[in-house]
């Protein structure tokens, strides 16, 4: 580290969700992004200037090799997470990868041993676990607000252009809805549940000129019983909607994934009564930036680490499988990587 | 035939709650073409206790007495799931039309015997799914057919309460077909059909199968109808009280809360949509229909009424029940072999 309790990022590639989302919120947040790359060195040069990024690389390696750069966040296209999430391990930087964080299981115990081979941390950037509210609604579910938790139901969905250009729509960059969209609600899932599925039935429906799903829906059972259903889609209005039905109440959050620069609202119901809760905006993805800071600078463990994301990615394999063979796929307890 | 008011007369067969404590008979009795004047039941003093509690005029020990009553002329079967098609064949036998409780039959066997034999005795048949006169339920299908929603490509259901786990209670009886499936399932399978106005093509589905009672007390279903349209259910004894669906489709979402039992408050039917495009959506706007409070039981009895008065077709018949019940079985299919269960294009019987 350059200096005692700051930690230096650097971003591998011009991807939009960094330039457009991420980034801003990290520095506003106080977060050091020192370093861009492209593959283009005048893209990354213009986008270092624009965004204020002390250095630019024109190759990621490039930017992997620099030895004032302590960790990096890995923006890049699906199919390419894998690769450049080892390289940077490899080059003794901790990593938070965009999710999904790989296209298989393999893939992602491949990246977790090889961050743990290299003494690095890894995570999954699911930047909504970071939100006061969605800790609000686990902190309701665990003390039994709403009874005993029996169904989670969640939903994510808005319409895409049908632009080729669109990484979201290419097949060799493992695009699709699950992949880009679908992966949330079944991260809401596992958070809100804190526990691993037992099994997975789902259906998908892949569009026949890109070849990529387009829209999707999964039910899972959890231990006891507990149950969850997750839809998402390209294809349709826009829907980010949580629900977590107890046996004494439900909990509804709206808008439960993407920041919003609206105050936030979770709704219970118990005994035919509405109770809102009203939240302020937080930016979730400084949170995530800030929680791996604390793990790089103090040694702090990290909430949800590459195990996390193995087990993660599993059930998205489970989803593809289930949808590819018409039958309920079971999942047999996870084991930690030793 | 009909009384000297032009009313269809109608016949209760047996002093079940939902008929008599939930209010279905006053609710039949309240149609405009309907008067209920007949209520049966195994135990002679329950039926008269009953009929003289509703202002019912006649009253019979057996079921099959009321069924020989010639001045009856269409009797409601709010019987125990099991006995459905004994005695709504019966009632076909004795030349009574039949609105016959959800669900109608234990499959779709014995759904397709009930329609044949209603069929042969020239009565109507149908099953008594009264959420769809509902007044909003009846717009929201009508907004998803005309394309208030774009097309419509998802349909959510939920449909739970908190069940006591009580022996006595026939829903948790496995001999007399009880589980969660056939009593708040099938509600939910019903709507996704109802909305789409079509038949799903295959079906996902998981019961959650109870060790103490061994009926199923809740479940998850999916369902795949043609054009890339899929409805995902949820259904439970065994959760907090809630009764809801959302259709979400590719231009705007529709939200009914509340949706099967009668409504006695107004209530909305809502809307989310954006008026930008997919690259700029624009504000979200959100826009509630309001309705005023009516009795689905009462619109039931009226359509089944008018259809045996004047010969119009009923809107669902034997037919739709059948279908309805093909869902059932592959559900049911499909938890038990734990695949996707597909369903060849109904054939309604020549």
């Amino acid at each position: 580290m350059s200096s005692v309790g700051t930690v230096n990022w650097g971003v591998i590639s011009t991807a939009r969700i960094g330039t457009e989302k991420v980034i801003p919120a990290m520095q506003a947040g106080g977060v050091q992004i020192l370093a861009i790359c492209s593959r283009d060195a005048d893209c990354a040069a213009a986008v270092a200037a624009e965004m204020g990024i002390p250095r630019h690389y024109g190759s990621y390696q490039d930017l992997l090799d620099d030895p004032d750069i302590d960790a990096v966040y890995n923006p890049l296209p699906n199919s390419l997470h894998a690769e450049w999430t080892i390289k940077a391990a490899e080059a003794g930087k901790h990593v938070l990868c965009e999710k999904p964080m790989a296209d298989n299981v393999e893939q992602a115990i491949a990246m977790t041993r090889a961050c743990a081979a290299n003494d690095v941390h890894l995570m999954e950037a699911f930047m909504w676990r970071f939100g006061n509210r969605a800790r609000q609604v686990r902190e309701l579910v665990r003390e039994g607000a709403i009874g005993e938790p029996r169904l989670v139901r969640a939903s994510f969905s808005f319409p895409l252009p049908r632009d080729p250009a669109n990484v979201r729509l290419q097949k060799e960059l493992s695009g699709g809805a699950l992949e880009d969209a679908g992966c949330y609600p079944v991260n809401a899932t596992r958070f809100l549940m804190d526990a691993e599925p037992e099994s997975v039935e789902a259906r998908l429906r892949f569009d026949p000129e890109f070849e990529v799903n387009m829209s999707g829906v999964a039910s899972m059972i959890y231990p006891d019983g507990r149950m969850a259903l997750v839809d998402f889609s390209f294809e349709h209005e826009r829907r980010q909607l949580l629900e977590v039905v107890g046996t004494e109440g439900r909990i509804e959050v709206e808008s439960f994934i993407l920041p919003s620069p609206d105050d936030a609202i979770i709704r219970i119901v118990r005994g035919g009564e509405d109770e809102i809760e009203s939240f302020p905006p937080v930016s979730t993805y400084a949170l995530q930036a800030e929680a791996m800071n604390r793990a790089v600078s103090t040694g702090e463990s990290l909430p949800w680490d590459g195990d996390d994301a193995i087990r993660q990615v599993r059930v998205l394999d489970a989803i593809r499988e289930s949808h590819r063979t018409g039958t309920r796929v079971k999942l047999e307890p996870h084991q930690k990587l030793t | 035939m009909p009384d000297d008011q032009g009313r269809v007369r109608w016949g209760v067969i047996s002093t079940a709650k939902i008929g008599v404590e939930k209010g279905v008979i006053a609710a039949g009795d309240e149609a405009d073409h309907a008067t209920v004047t007949a209520i049966s039941s195994r135990d002679a003093d329950r039926a008269k206790e009953a009929a003289e509690g509703l202002g019912i005029e006649k009253h019979y020990g057996s079921y099959q007495d009321l069924l020989d009553d010639p001045d009856i002329d269409a009797v409601y079967n709010p019987l125990p799931n099991s006995l459905h098609a004994e005695w709504t064949i019966k009632a076909a036998e004795a030349g009574k039309h039949v609105l016959c409780e959800k669900p109608l039959a234990i499959d779709a066997a014995q759904a397709r015997d009930m329609v044949d034999a209603c069929d042969e005795h020239g009565v109507l048949l149908m099953e008594a799914f009264m959420y769809r006169f509902g007044n909003r339920n009846v717009r929201a299908r009508e907004i998803v057919k005309d394309g208030g929603l774009g097309e419509a490509r998802l349909v959510r259901v939920g449909f739970s309460f908190p069940l006591p786990r009580n022996p006595k209670n026939m829903r948790l009886w496995k001999d007399l077909a009880g589980g969660a499936l056939a009593d708040i399932g099938s509600y939910t399978v019903s709507v996704a059909r109802f909305l789409y106005d079509a038949e799903p093509m295959a079906v996902d589905a998981r019961l959650d199968i109870d060790q103490e009672f061994e009926v199923d007390i809740g479940g998850l279903i999916t369902l795949d109808f043609p054009g890339h349209r899929r409805a995902t259910l949820d259904f439970s004894f065994a959760m907090s009280r809630r009764q809801r669906y959302e259709v979400l489709g590719t231009a705007a979402a529709m939200n009914v809360d509340e949706c099967f039992l009668p409504a006695t408050v107004v209530r909305t039917v809502d809307i989310e949509r954006r008026e930008g495009t997919t690259g700029d959506p624009g504000p979200e706007q959100r826009l509630a229909e309001p309705f005023p409070p009516m009795n689905s039981y009462t619109a039931e009895f009226e359509a089944m009424s008018k259809s045996i008065l004047t010969g119009a077709p009923l809107p669902w018949g034997g037919e739709d029940a059948v279908r309805q019940m093909r869902v059932l079985d592959a559900v049911r299919e499909s938890h038990a072999t734990g695949r996707r269960v597909g369903l060849e294009p109904h054939q309604e019987a020549s």
